[in-house]
């Protein structure tokens, strides 16, 4: 499974099937289209250094802002 | 989920935040002389590591917390509490960890969660601001992923001191209570983590009813000022 399709499992996860995935690209964007919210981007970065065996630091963070972006981060620390 | 190799309940290496806090706990012993009460007659694992859940209403919280529960307790602290260079060594060598609030501190988080893995006691005040009045305020669900994450229980309490400079602080222990018993899946949902911030409040609101219960004081809640 590629890693945006396991992150699209991750947020299924974290949401509870309370947003649809499906419709989830790399340019989705964490905040105006997702909604998420401080806390749920501190899980989000738990939930993938989980699901991906990486490790985020605080700079990392700011840098979310789109499924991408993620997408990118976690494919340069694997 | 990591495994950590919990630390030895004596070691030279606590030696640095031990001893302020023997000194500290003998002082705020002297002068509060905490007393330790608990809501039902199940007792907190000692063996294991705990989120301890607390309001905060004096600057004095932290010590009378951390003494009262006779634990090594660390403790979460706001960047801007753990001010200038030498005062944040002084507090980060007592055991206070440091967490940007501006921030999703994903690092702060990360070593608290290290620490309750290893068996420590980690006190944070869900409220996030100091609360003069003692009113317990909305929670933040902070709390929830870090006791998640360790696997450790949430321990509520509720800390008051007495009315009178020369009343007893009192300490009312709740009964813990494990994120993973409380979820039906194996990772919370925002939404289990918004019930369980509820859930949190409800405890710490039982604690403070218990308090009231027990010293046959009156809870005057706080008027709200209007304005104008």
């Amino acid at each position: 499974m590629d890693t945006l399709e396991r992150l699209k499992g991750l947020l299924s996860e974290v949401y509870d099937g309370a947003i649809d995935t499906s419709g989830i690209t790399t340019e989705t964007k964490l905040i105006e289209d997702i909604g998420m919210k401080s806390i749920a981007m501190l899980y989000m970065a738990m939930a993938i250094e989980g699901e991906f065996k990486v490790s985020l630091s605080n700079e990392d963070l700011p840098k979310m802002q789109t499924v991408g972006d993620i997408v990118r981060l976690v494919e340069s620390r694997m | 989920m990591e495994a950590v190799k919990k630390d030895p309940a004596v070691h030279i290496k606590f030696l640095p935040m031990d001893l302020p806090r023997i000194f500290a706990g003998i002082a705020y012993g002297i002068i509060y002389r905490p007393k330790k009460i608990y809501i039902s007659d199940k007792r907190p694992d000692r063996k294991t590591g705990a989120l301890v859940i607390a309001n905060h209403s004096s600057f004095a919280d932290p010590v009378i917390v951390g003494i009262t529960l006779s634990r090594r307790m660390f403790y979460l602290a706001g960047e801007l509490a753990m001010g200038n260079k030498l005062k944040s060594t002084l507090l980060k060598g007592c055991g206070c960890i440091g967490i940007d609030r501006n921030i999703s501190d994903i690092e702060g988080v990360r070593k608290a969660v290290n620490v309750m893995k290893r068996g420590h006691c980690v006190l944070m005040f869900p409220q996030g601001r100091l609360m003069r009045d003692g009113e317990i305020g909305k929670l933040k669900s902070g709390a929830i992923l870090m006791a998640w994450q360790a696997g450790v229980p949430i321990l509520p309490v509720y800390v008051k001191k007495g009315p009178k400079w020369y009343n007893r602080a009192k300490l009312i222990v709740g009964e813990e209570f494990y994120i993973t018993d409380m979820i039906e899946k194996k990772m919370p949902s925002m939404a289990d983590i918004e019930r369980l911030t509820d859930y949190c409040e409800e405890k710490m609101h039982e604690c403070e009813a218990f308090y009231y219960k027990y010293t046959g004081l009156e809870h005057k809640r706080p008027t709200v000022e209007s304005g104008g």
